[in-house]
C-alpha cells in the first residue's frame, strides 16, 4: 500500500501540474476521485494526495517566469488592497487545490468496495 | 466478496466539495471569483505583457480585400514609427498599437466618456457616470457621427483606427487580458466611431476652462461688498501682465464695440441659496450617498469577517489640466535663419502617461509627436513643414443659469416670456453589485441642468453642441504652412480653446487662441445668470476679432495660460487666468535672448527660476531686517539665493512655504469674515485659497500688485481682529510660521531643508491605484517656474516636452515621462521618468530609423 500511496501522490502532483496549464485547474478533484478509488485507503493518505496536487500547482506557477508571476500577483494584491502581497494569493491557491484534491480523493475512497469490505472484516460485530 | 461504498463519507465529501466549488465560483466583494482570479493559466499567476521589442517589423494588413504594407519601428524611448503605403493602413496600425499597449487606459477613458464606468468599478465612480451622462457625451457624439458621411476623411481615419483597435481586442484570450480586466472581471467591448467622438467630448471637457468656478464665485459676489470684490477680485488680472495678444502688437482686434460695456462684473446677477456638489444634481448627490452607504455597509461586513473590505483601492480621476507653456521664435531672435517652437503641456504626469508617442508616415504625411490614447493622429508635434504646440486658453467656456420653474408647470422652465418644456433624456446606469441607477437629464435652451431643486441651475458649455476638433487634428498633421494650420483651426477647432503656437519651415510663426467665445449682453457671467433669456449667449466673437499674432516684429510669440488680451479688449472672455509668472519669466528670457537654437530653447523650457522672487525677495529681506532676524541662518540663506528652485537650495524651501503662508495670512481673514465655507469652495478653488492659490489666480496677483504699488494698502488689515497691518507685518508673520513648521518637520535648519528633500515628483497611477505609482524623485521647480512642478509631491507638470527647429525638423527632440506600457511590471512602464526629471530630451526621429521615416525631410541631420 505504501507504493500505492506514493503513486497516488505523484499522480496527483503530475495531473495537477498538467491541469494548471489549462483553464480547468480546479477540476483536479475528478482525476483524484479515480486516484482515491484505486490507490488510497486511509484518509490521511488522501490529505497527502491533496498536498501532492497543491505542490503540482505550485510547481506550475513557479515553473517559468516565477519571480515575474509572483510580482504580478503582488501587484494585483496591491491594486485590490489585499494585505500580504503575493503570499496571500499563494496561500489561497495552495489551500484551494489541497482541499479540492483531498476531497476528490476522499470521494474516490468512499466508492472503493475493497475498503468497505476491509472495514467490515476489521469490525465483525 | 465485494463491499458497498461508504455512504456517509461519500455524502460528506461531495457536500464539502460542492460548497468549496460554489464558494470559489462566486465574486467576493469587488473581486472576481477565486477560481478565476487564482487560475494558474489565466488569472493573477499568468501575467501577460505585450512584448515591446525595439527595432523594425514588417507587416501586411488585409481588411475587406485591401492590403496595406506596414513598417513598424519601435524605439527605446517608447515612440513607435508607423509607415504605410496607405492612409487607412497607418491609422489601422495606430489603433492596433494603442490598444496593444494602452487598452486598459483606453477602456477607462471610453467608459468615463460614455458614463459606464460604475458598471465595472462600482458605486464609487457613480458620480462620474452621472456627470458625463448629464453632459450628454454619448448623445452629442452620436450627433457628430451622424454628421459624417462614410466618405468623409475624418470618418475614414476613425473607422480604420477602430478596426485596428478591434483587431487587437479580438486577438485577446482570457489569459492575455490586461490585469485590470481580470481583476475587475470584465472584457473590453469593441470600439466604434461614436466611441472615439465620445472620448473627444471627454477631452474637450477636461480642457475647457471655467469649469464650475462661477457657482463658487457667486458666493463671493453675494457675500462680499462690491468694493471688496473690486479690491480682491478685479475682473482684469492685477500686477505684471504680458498678454498673449497685446494691444500694442495687434490693435486690429481691439477696435470694435463688444459686450464688456454692458456687463456688471462686481455684483451678483442672481442670489443663490444652495450648492450641494457642483456638477451633480442635488437629488443625484443624495442617491450617490445612498449607494455609497450600501456599498460601505457591505464593505464593513466583509472586512469584519475577512479582514479586507473587498473593494479596490482606486481613486480614478482621468487627468487634470493645470497649465502649459508654448512659444515660437523667428526673425530677429534667430538671425532670420529659422523658426523654432517649444511646447510643454502641464497635465497630470501619470503612469501610464496620458500621452502616447507616434511617428505617422503615409502618402502625403510624415508627422511625429503625441496623441491621447483613444484618438488617431498626432495632436502635438511636427511634420515636414509645420510644428505646433498648445496651452490651455483659460477662456471661460461654461456659463451658468438659474432656471425659473413652477409646480404648476412640471418639466418646464420660463424663458423669454413663455413656459418651455425641458428636453428629457432618461438614462439607466448599470452599477456593479447594485441595481441600475436611473437618471433623468433635463436640457433647457441655455444648457443642461446640473443641479435641480426649486431653482435648477443649468450649465451652458460650448461643448454641448457638435463640433469636430478631431478633424482639425488630422488635417493639421498634413498642414504645410502656419496659415493653413490656422485655417483648419478656424474651420474645426471650436471647443477647449487652446493657444496654438505654430512655426513653419519658411520661418513664419504665429499663435492662435481660436474657438467659440460666447458673448452675453448683460449681467455678470463671473457668477450665475438668471435663466430668463436676456442673459443667454448672443452668439460668439466674430472670427476676425479673435485674438492672434502672426509674425510679430519682436520675433516671438508665447503663452503660459496668462491673460489672453490687453485690458481694453472689447469682449468678456473670462477672468480667472494663471497668475502669469511663468509667462513673465518666458517673456523675460525670450526678450533678452538672441541667436536661438535648440539648446537655448531647452534652457528656457527647463528654467526653474521663480519669477515672483524677483519682486518679493527684497521686501522679504527688508521685513526680516525690520523684525530683527537679519542674523539668522534663514536670512543668510535667503539673502544669498538667486530665486532658482533647485534641489539643493534651502532658501527655495523657505521661500515656497513662506509664499504659501503669505497668501493664506493675507486673505484667509477675509474669507472667514465673509463666511465663505468649505461647501462654498473654501480651499477648493484658487480664488478661495485652494492648494494652487500661490501660482494660479487672482490672490497671488494681488499681493504682487500691492507690493509693487502700495505695500501699506488697507487690504493687509485683518478684518476679523480689526488689527491694522502692512505688508511687512504679514511677511514677518508668514516667515515665523514657516520657520516654526520647518523646524518641527525637518529639525533645525540643515541639509534636510533642501528643496529636493522636501519636493519630489511622482508618476501617479492613471487608474488612481497608489500601488501602481512610480518611485518619487527629488525635483526642482515649483508652480511658478517654467519647468513647473506643482505641489510638494508633484504629479502635475510638463507631461510632454518638445523643441523643434524648422530648419531641420528631423532633428526635433521631445520626451514624455513614463513609457509605452500600462503594466507596472514592464520595463517600459516608467523608463523615461528619471531622464525626463533630469531634463533629458530624445530625438523624435532617431538617426537609426529606416529611410522611409525620413520621407519628406532632407535626410538625417
Amino acid at each position: 500500500m505504501r507504493y500505492g500511496t506514493l503513486i497516488a501522490f505523484l499522480s496527483s502532483l503530475l495531473i495537477s501540474f498538467a491541469l494548471s496549464f489549462t483553464y480547468y485547474w480546479y477540476l483536479i478533484f475528478i482525476p483524484d476521485i479515480i486516484v482515491g478509488l484505486f490507490l488510497v485507503v486511509r484518509i490521511r493518505y488522501a490529505l497527502l494526495v491533496g498536498i501532492g496536487a497543491a505542490l503540482g500547482t505550485t510547481l506550475q506557477i513557479l515553473s517559468y517566469e516565477g519571480s515575474f508571476r509572483l510580482s504580478e500577483s503582488a501587484l494585483v494584491a496591491g491594486v485590490a488592497g489585499i494585505p500580504g502581497g503575493s503570499a496571500i494569493f499563494f496561500a489561497f491557491t495552495f489551500i484551494i487545490v489541497f482541499i479540492i484534491a483531498s476531497l476528490g480523493t476522499a470521494i474516490g475512497m468512499s466508492l472503493n468496495p475493497v475498503i468497505k469490505k476491509r472495514e467490515k472484516d476489521n469490525n465483525p460485530g | 466478496m465485494q463491499g458497498r461504498p461508504r455512504v456517509k463519507s461519500l455524502v460528506v465529501s461531495v457536500t464539502l466539495i460542492t460548497v468549496v466549488l460554489v464558494v470559489t465560483a462566486v465574486p467576493i466583494g469587488g473581486l472576481p471569483p477565486l477560481s478565476q482570479l487564482l487560475n494558474p493559466s489565466s488569472g493573477v499567476w499568468d501575467p501577460h505583457i505585450p512584448s515591446y521589442a525595439t527595432g523594425v517589423q514588417y507587416l501586411n494588413v488585409t481588411v475587406n480585400g485591401s492590403t496595406s504594407a506596414i513598417v513598424v519601428y519601435r524605439e527605446s524611448d517608447g515612440f513607435i514609427g508607423i509607415d504605410s503605403n496607405t492612409t487607412w493602413g497607418m491609422y489601422y496600425e495606430q489603433g492596433y498599437l494603442e490598444a496593444q499597449y494602452r487598452l486598459e487606459e483606453m477602456d477607462f477613458l471610453k467608459r468615463t466618456a460614455l458614463g459606464t464606468l460604475s458598471q465595472v468599478v462600482g458605486p464609487s465612480v457613480l458620480s462620474s457616470d452621472i456627470f458625463y451622462r448629464t453632459l450628454e457625451d454619448y448623445q452629442i457624439a452620436a450627433e457628430e457621427r451622424a454628421g459624417l458621411t462614410v466618405t468623409n476623411q475624418t470618418y475614414q481615419a476613425m473607422h480604420s483606427f477602430v478596426l485596428g483597435i478591434n483587431a487587437y481586442i479580438n486577438s485577446l484570450t482570457p489569459a492575455t487580458l490586461p490585469i485590470l480586466f481580470k481583476l475587475l472581471d470584465y472584457a473590453p467591448h469593441a470600439w466604434n466611431v461614436t466611441d472615439v467622438l465620445a472620448v473627444q467630448q471627454l477631452f474637450i471637457w477636461q480642457n475647457s476652462a471655467g469649469g464650475m468656478d462661477p457657482l463658487y464665485f457667486n458666493y463671493a459676489l453675494q457675500k462680499m461688498p462690491e468694493s471688496v470684490i473690486q479690491g480682491l477680485y478685479p475682473s482684469y488680472p492685477a500686477g505684471i501682465q504680458n498678454p498673449i495678444v497685446p494691444n500694442s502688437i495687434n490693435p486690429s482686434i481691439y477696435n470694435e464695440i463688444g459686450d464688456m460695456q454692458n456687463l456688471t462684473l462686481y455684483s451678483p446677477s442672481y442670489n443663490y441659496t444652495g450648492i450641494s456638489s457642483p456638477g451633480v444634481a442635488q437629488s443625484d448627490a443624495l442617491a450617490i450617498r445612498a449607494y455609497s452607504q450600501i456599498n460601505a455597509e457591505d464593505s464593513y461586513a466583509f472586512e469584519k469577517y475577512f479582514g479586507y473590505n473587498g473593494s479596490l483601492n482606486m481613486q480614478y480621476a482621468t487627468f487634470r489640466d493645470f497649465g502649459s507653456n508654448d512659444w515660437a521664435v523667428n526673425g530677429v531672435k534667430t538671425g532670420n535663419s529659422s523658426a523654432l517652437l517649444a511646447n510643454d503641456p502641464h497635465l497630470t504626469t501619470s503612469a501610464p502617461s496620458i500621452w502616447i508617442g507616434f511617428q505617422l508616415v503615409s502618402p502625403g504625411e510624415n508627422a511625429v509627436g503625441v496623441i491621447f490614447p483613444g484618438f488617431p493622429g498626432i495632436i502635438l508635434g511636427h511634420n515636414t513643414n509645420v510644428s505646433w504646440g498648445a496651452t490651455n486658453g483659460q477662456v471661460q467656456e461654461t456659463y451658468f443659469y438659474a432656471e425659473t420653474v413652477s409646480s404648476a408647470h412640471p418639466y418646464m422652465y420660463y424663458m423669454n416670456g413663455t413656459w418651455n418644456r425641458f428636453q428629457l433624456i432618461n438614462e439607466s446606469i448599470p452599477v456593479k453589485g447594485e441595481v441600475n441607477y436611473r437618471l433623468t437629464v433635463e436640457r433647457a435652451a441655455n444648457g443642461v441642468v446640473i443641479q435641480n431643486g426649486s431653482s435648477p441651475i443649468a450649465m451652458d458649455w460650448t461643448g454641448l453642441y457638435p463640433s469636430y476638433e478631431i478633424t482639425a487634428v488630422l488635417l493639421n498633421d498634413r498642414a504645410n504652412t502656419v496659415n493653413e494650420f490656422r485655417q483648419n483651426l478656424v474651420a474645426y477647432f471650436k471647443v477647449a480653446i487652446q493657444n496654438w503656437a505654430v512655426a513653419d519651415s519658411s520661418g513664419n510663426i504665429g499663435i492662435f487662441p481660436y474657438g467659440n467665445y460666447p458673448v452675453v449682453n448683460a449681467g455678470n457671467p463671473r457668477g450665475i445668470l438668471p435663466g430668463t433669456g436676456q442673459f443667454n449667449w448672443m452668439g460668439f466673437i466674430p472670427i476676425d476679432k479673435l485674438p492672434y499674432l502672426y509674425d510679430p516684429a519682436r520675433g516671438y510669440v508665447f503663452s503660459a495660460n496668462q491673460i489672453t488680451v490687453s485690458q481694453n479688449y472689447p469682449y468678456y472672455i473670462g477672468w480667472d487666468y494663471e497668475s502669469g509668472y511663468r509667462a513673465d519669466e518666458i517673456h523675460y528670457l525670450l526678450n533678452s535672448t538672441y541667436g536661438f537654437n535648440t539648446s537655448k530653447m531647452e534652457s528656457v523650457q527647463l528654467s526653474v527660476h521663480d519669477f515672483t522672487s524677483n519682486i518679493l525677495l527684497r521686501p522679504l529681506l527688508s521685513s526680516l531686517e525690520y523684525g530683527g532676524l537679519a542674523g539668522t541662518a534663514g536670512y543668510a540663506n535667503i539673502s544669498a539665493w538667486d530665486g532658482n528652485m533647485t534641489v539643493n537650495s534651502v532658501a527655495a524651501t523657505i521661500y515656497y512655504f513662506w509664499l504659501s503662508n503669505l497668501v493664506n495670512d493675507t486673505f484667509r481673514p477675509y474669507l472667514q469674515y465673509y463666511n465663505i465655507t468649505p461647501a462654498e469652495g473654501l480651499k477648493q478653488t484658487s480664488f478661495f485659497l485652494g492648494s494652487d492659490a500661490t501660482y494660479h489666480g487672482p490672490l497671488i496677483e494681488d499681493i504682487i500688485n500691492w507690493t509693487l504699488t502700495n505695500p501699506s494698502i488697507h487690504w493687509f488689515n485683518n478684518p476679523i481682529t480689526g488689527k491694522a497691518r502692512n505688508e511687512t507685518d504679514v511677511m514677518l508673520l508668514a516667515y515665523n510660521q514657516t520657520i516654526t513648521y520647518l523646524d518641527s518637520a525637518y529639525g533645525s535648519i540643515s541639509g534636510r531643508w533642501e528643496w529636493g528633500n522636501v519636493h519630489q515628483r511622482v508618476l501617479s497611477s492613471f487608474f488612481g491605484v497608489s500601488s501602481m505609482n512610480t518611485e518619487q524623485l527629488p525635483a526642482a521647480g515649483d508652480g511658478n517656474t517654467v519647468n513647473a512642478a506643482y505641489g510638494l509631491v508633484s504629479d502635475f507638470g510638463p507631461s510632454w516636452r518638445m523643441v523643434v527647429n524648422m530648419s531641420h525638423p528631423q532633428s526635433a527632440v521631445g520626451i514624455y515621462p513614463g513609457g509605452i506600457s500600462e503594466n507596472p511590471l514592464s520595463s517600459y512602464y516608467s523608463n523615461t521618468f528619471a531622464a525626463w526629471n533630469d531634463g533629458t530630451y530624445f530625438r523624435l526621429i532617431p538617426e537609426t530609423a529606416p529611410a522611409q521615416f525620413y520621407t519628406g525631410y532632407a535626410g538625417v541631420v
